[in-house]
């Protein structure tokens, strides 16, 4: 196994030069850039990357191709990759954009043999999505990392986080922030990231080190904290996500067109302060199931091989997300394994890590059984020995999973 | 006093006291109206906010009432003031101070570093990485403004860029130097950004 990958690599690195022979497409499709590279020495495989989570419409340059588009373009797989059409939660629209993608190439390449999916953070909901309903063509292997795979749960999580900063800090001067479950009062509202930022400090003194917070800063931070289970690091990121992303998604008439998709009624609380000052909001059923198609993974993969990565301590998209798709994908087709980290991060992963992950999909996609955490582990730790990929490794096989109702409570 | 108050002497000298207060030329060290002055060296020592912070988290040596004129030391005060005000709370005065201290020393890499910083607790991508960028392009041996941009690049999904900035990092401190704060900030061990 390690013999396969080490030659792999050796003749990647070599082959670098050359695979710097390459065509390049770049373009604009109904609303959305493309950008497409394909070696001289093409496999026939195309392979697709789908970015996060942006907040701004990406304009002047081509997509980029992803953290491991170099050593994939040395390898012989072409690289594909789409703006999206929409901006922050753009699944609503990505299953076309995929479309659109693959229709370009087939146009300015032809049609690949087959096709791997790969996607970061709201990447991996968007593949997720795509390997059950784009219908690309022979889709054989997916390669999400900090994915939202549990997928429009994920704004159940939100809401709370929404809700429960008014609950603990509406009330503090200069820290109120309009909107409660509408994220803002409008999808245009005019309030910047650094205002929100600075909301935030006001009530719990977030951007300072901690020996420069006042006693009712902390308090309040270390309920903030307690009450959403958020690393201290992330909860500006969090804040973000719950103020613009909702408000994005609530107000966007593609998206949910005005209407409340994630309700909290009934919910328990644990802290009994924030379960009872909490504002209790309906959620609409229409809206709802429309962001839940948009989208809640079914499972429905047919042969699709996945190897998914996560950090343990991701502070945006929770490690829970992992357990959410496992429960709905059947374990002979899905591989997942968990880096331990020290500190919070979001898709903290390193070079080695990510580089044992793709060689592990392809690996078993050429054959090889399928793989564990602690075989992509072991490989993981091959690379860094061979000085192939920058470690350290630290994949944990025996890392347990928590479930997602410990965080975000069911509804 | 009512022959006094006819005294022309007493009204020219009056006005001229009037005119050199209002018009003395003011040297960098003082502070712009309206704002704190800087405490010197003995007021840091006894435990002030006010330290000022190079790049690599640890705080500057220099005494901070230079006397010289220059905008470098203007960029040097008005930093001071711009992190005064930030652990202070007052964010909107920091972001504005720092703008300042950048403007009048835009080859400074301290504001820049310690501005794009704040932006990347703040979230704010987009305006943190060409700050640490430009820190980074004044003093590539600074291991620090190597892992400032690692943090954000990392944080604003640019992975490839991150590993890139870690990798040089590790080139002048050894790989294993580096590690994560508790914010998850890469950082030289035994290094911190929040040095008080």
């Amino acid at each position: 196994m390690y013999k396969r990958i080490f030659l792999g690599l050796l003749a990647s690195f070599l082959a670098v030069p050359a695979a710097l022979a390459s065509s390049s497409f770049t373009g604009e499709e109904d609303g959305a850039f493309y950008n497409i590279v394909v070696p001289d020495t093409w496999n026939g495989t195309l392979v697709i990357w789908n970015h996060g989570y942006s907040f701004n419409p990406m304009l002047a340059d081509p997509p980029d191709l992803g953290p491991l588009a170099g050593l994939q373009l040395a390898q012989g797989y072409a690289v594909a990759a789409s703006s999206y059409s929409e901006t922050q939660w753009a699944v609503f629209k990505t299953t076309q954009d995929l479309q659109h993608l693959v229709n370009i190439f087939k146009e300015k390449v032809g049609k690949p043999d087959s096709i791997i999916i790969t996607g970061a953070s709201l990447g991996g909901i968007v593949t997720a999505d795509a390997l059950e309903n784009s219908n690309l063509g022979n889709v054989v292997g997916a390669f999400p990392f900090c994915g939202a795979v549990a997928g429009s749960r994920v704004w159940d999580g939100a809401l709370d986080i929404r809700l429960t900063y008014d609950a603990i800090c509406g009330s503090v001067p200069g820290a109120a922030i309009p909107g409660g479950a509408t994220g803002l009062p409008s999808q245009f509202y005019p309030l910047t990231g650094e205002g929100m930022a600075i909301a935030l400090h006001a009530c719990t003194g977030i951007l300072a080190p901690a020996a420069f917070r006042t006693p009712d800063q902390q308090l309040l931070l270390d309920k903030l904290l307690a009450s959403t289970q958020l690393p201290e690091n992330f909860i500006v990121t969090d804040l973000g996500f719950a103020v613009f992303g909702i408000a994005d998604l609530i107000y966007d008439k593609g998206k949910l067109h005005g209407k409340q998709g994630m309700g909290n009624e009934g919910v328990e609380y644990d802290d009994p302060d924030v379960n009872a000052d909490i504002e209790r909001v309906s959620v609409n059923p229409g809206a709802a199931r429309r962001l839940a198609n948009n989208y809640r993974p079914t499972g429905d993969v047919g042969d699709v091989k996945i190897v998914s990565l996560h950090t343990s301590k991701d502070g945006l998209i929770i490690v829970e997300n992992e357990k959410e798709y496992q429960d709905v994908v059947n374990a002979e087709n899905l591989t997942v394994a968990i880096v331990a980290e020290a500190a919070p991060s979001h898709c903290g992963f390193t070079a080695a890590e990510l580089t044992a992950g793709w060689e592990s999909l392809t690996g078993w996609l050429a054959g090889a059984p399928q793989p564990s955490a602690a075989s992509i582990q072991g490989t993981c730790q091959f690379l860094e020995g061979a000085g192939l990929a920058p470690g350290p490794c630290r994949i944990d096989p025996a890392f347990v999973i928590p479930d997602m109702d410990g965080r975000i409570k069911p509804r | 006093m009512k022959r006094l108050l006819q005294n022309k002497w007493f009204w020219l000298i009056g006005l001229v006291i009037i005119l050199l207060t209002v018009f003395w030329p003011r040297t960098a060290g003082d502070p712009p109206p309206g704002q704190r002055l800087a405490p010197n060296s003995s007021e840091r020592s006894a435990g002030s906010e006010m330290a000022e912070f190079a790049p690599d988290g640890t705080e500057f040596e220099t005494p901070i009432d230079v006397p010289a004129q220059t905008h470098e030391n203007d960029s040097t005060l008005l930093n001071e003031q711009a992190m005064n005000a930030w652990y202070g709370g007052d964010l909107r005065t920091a972001m504005a101070l720092f703008e300042q201290a950048i403007a009048a020393g835009p080859d400074n890499p301290v504001p820049h570093t310690n501005f794009g910083r704040l932006l990347t607790l703040m979230v704010v991508f987009d305006r943190a990485i060409p700050l640490l960028e430009h820190s980074r392009d004044l003093q590539p041996e600074n291991v620090q403004a190597w892992l400032d941009l690692a943090t954000a690049y990392e944080r604003a999904q640019l992975f490839s860029k991150s590993w890139e900035a870690q990798a040089e990092a590790g080139k002048l401190v050894g790989a294993s130097s580096i590690t994560r704060d508790a914010r998850g900030r890469f950082v030289v061990t035994g290094t911190t950004l929040d040095a008080l």
